[in-house]
């Protein structure tokens, strides 16, 4: 177990390099001058060469690029070019948000859809199936963002629970924080909770189906037995895998939600910082974002490792 | 080649999808102008003559909701038409052939299907600007790792097959077989494919347009549309619900002919091998 950890550690390590070097290279081969564009009809020679010293543009590819990757591990991207202080000071607030967001819509996502699921595969074809099936169907084909602003304006405008744009930041006052961000939790999570549902309800009838578990049923195990002692274990799997996805995801249509509950997260500052050219932000901000889905991926091939020995002992 | 049996379900998508055409289409007959502002009616709710109320500078929303739609069903299709070719040429010739191509690329296509692609078309806009041709691009591109990743177990299992070895037996070219022999046996898998692709894509344009870097005005999809309308949900909230509406019996009508398998669903059962 240590030594597939190990493996997957050094992996994840080799990983984050090669796609530092390509969001770098990437940002490096884009169209356009940030120095231009901040100094537009001011520049001069002079100027130009004193503003790309002091950002450090002088400096040749692979200098830079290391001392980006330095960065990586020191917590140190480097100064904004818009809001002349350090990247890490500007962003530390908004992946607080972010993180406290997809955290509290991933855990919505978990405690509904894994008991729903089994319970609707456990009553397959009954009446509580039909509705959740259609109720699935439905969720499905409403984007999260539309959901968003429908929870405004039911919950907002007509029920008056929460104030719409009323975004109260975690310093001043945590329990308003927390409250205000169940609303975008549960539009992000909704959409997420069908296919998750879904999924499972599919991979509990698909194993229940196979060889062991008839062995396991002519055993006399009842179904309960079957299912949590049985079909569970392998059923969860796919299930485990796409929560990971899930999560990865979270962070982007995060994205949209921000927008929607005037939320001033990683998105907004993403979109703004891409217009602006202010492109430390931009790949401090696309490298976390990679080493969030990474690290995600990391943790869900651990729980797979823990879950199934196959996994480990086959590595 | 299976014939691809439509069950209840799928009648129903059809019919919504048909439907959805002919509001389209129906924009054609619409007389107002797609962009032509009206001072008297700004902000007024439902009419008989504008039953879908006006905006904020007294434009059509019903007029607007139809041109959007159109633009929104354009970009994707347009999307899932790149996507499907490279997506199934890739996929194609990973399954079929493995070794170290399949090696190769099945390790780039890891990578990138991890990424959101909400997250890979963000940075593709910001790279090359937006418009409707560098959102098109950007959302074929992000669909290719998920397509591919699909045919590419399709084409594996069926290299296996008597049919297919019986065919190389009798030397028949490799495309040939790949696209003549192989490709009709997975229709089944390919315009599932399609369709989820499609509804993704209708969901990805829309959230772009809705972060303001999709499609650039004059021109607005459904996502500008619902973008603009979030600012007067407190005194026009028939802006948000006609829009959404249309959007969300579209994503319906979509979803039922993808055999309501979720994209994850359908990848999950079928990578296991």
């Amino acid at each position: 177990m240590g030594k597939y950890i190990i493996k997957k550690l050094i992996l994840l390590i080799i990983t984050l390099i090669v796609t530092s070097f390509i969001i770098f290279l990437i940002f490096e081969l884009v169209p356009g001058d940030p120095v231009l564009d901040k100094l537009g009809t001011r520049a001069t020679p002079e100027k130009i060469e004193s503003l790309r010293s002091q950002w450090g543009l002088d400096r040749p590819f692979f200098v830079r690029y290391f001392s980006f990757l330095k960065g990586i591990f020191t917590l140190n991207f480097g100064m904004s070019y818009t809001y002349g202080m350090s990247v890490t000071a500007l962003l530390r607030e908004k992946i607080v948000i972010n993180l406290v967001l997809s955290v509290m819509a991933l855990s919505v996502v978990i405690f509904v859809s894994v008991p729903l699921g089994i319970y609707v595969a456990k009553h397959t074809g009954g009446f509580a199936d039909k509705v959740v099936s259609f109720l699935n169907q439905t969720a499905m084909s409403v984007p999260s963002f539309v959901l968003g602003l429908l929870i405004t304006f039911i919950f907002g405008m007509v029920l008056k629970w929460f104030r719409p744009g009323g975004y109260i930041s975690y310093k001043s006052d945590l329990s308003g924080f927390l409250y205000f961000l169940i609303f975008p939790a549960v539009a992000l999570a909704v959409p997420k909770i069908a296919m998750c549902i879904r999924l499972l309800k599919g991979n509990i009838l698909e194993e229940a189906l196979k060889d062991y578990s008839m062995t396991a049923y002519a055993r006399g195990n009842n179904t309960t037995g079957l299912l949590y002692r049985h079909v569970l274990k392998n059923a969860i799997m796919p299930t485990i895998t796409f929560v990971g996805m899930v999560a990865a995801d979270m962070i982007c249509s995060g994205i949209v939600i921000e927008q929607v509950f005037s939320i001033p997260g990683l998105g907004q500052m993403l979109i703004s910082s891409i217009s602006t050219r202010d492109y430390p932000v931009v790949e401090a901000l696309v490298l976390m974002i990679a080493l969030f889905i990474m690290v995600i991926s990391f943790a869900t091939d651990i729980i797979h490792a823990i879950i199934d020995p196959r996994v480990r002992l086959q590595n | 080649m299976n014939k691809i049996k439509l069950n209840n379900q799928k009648k129903i998508g059809i019919i919504i999808l048909i439907c959805m055409i002919l509001f389209v289409m129906a924009g054609f007959l619409n007389r107002f102008s797609f962009d032509g502002m009206n001072k008297d009616l700004i902000l007024k709710g439902p009419t008989f003559s504008h039953p879908f109320g006006c905006d904020e500078f007294g434009r059509d929303i019903l007029k607007r909701t139809q041109t959007g739609m159109g633009i929104s069903v354009i970009i994707s299709f347009f999307s899932v038409l790149i996507g499907t070719f490279f997506g199934t040429l890739i996929g194609a010739l990973c399954g079929y052939f493995g070794g170290v191509i399949d090696d190769f690329l099945s390790a780039v296509i890891d990578v990138l299907f991890s990424i959101p692609s909400l997250l890979l078309a963000l940075v593709f806009v910001s790279l090359f600007g937006s418009g409707m041709v560098q959102v098109t691009l950007a959302l074929g591109i992000a669909i290719i790792p998920s397509f591919s990743k699909m045919m590419r177990s399709e084409f594996r299992k069926h290299r296996e097959l008597e049919y297919v070895k019986m065919a190389k037996l009798m030397k028949v070219p490799t495309a040939r077989i790949l696209f003549v022999h192989i490709l009709p046996n997975v229709t089944e898998t390919f315009i599932n494919c399609v369709f989820i692709a499609f509804n993704n894509c209708i969901l990805a344009e829309a959230g772009l347009s809705f972060l303001g870097i999709g499609v650039q005005p004059p021109l607005a999809s459904l996502g500008t549309l619902l973008s603009d309308a979030g600012g007067y949900i407190r005194s026009a909230p028939y802006m948000v619900f006609f829009p959404a509406l249309t959007l969300i019996i579209m994503l319906f009508g979509i979803g039922l002919l993808s055999s309501g398998e979720s994209f994850h669903h359908a990848y999950s059962k079928r990578f296991k091998n």
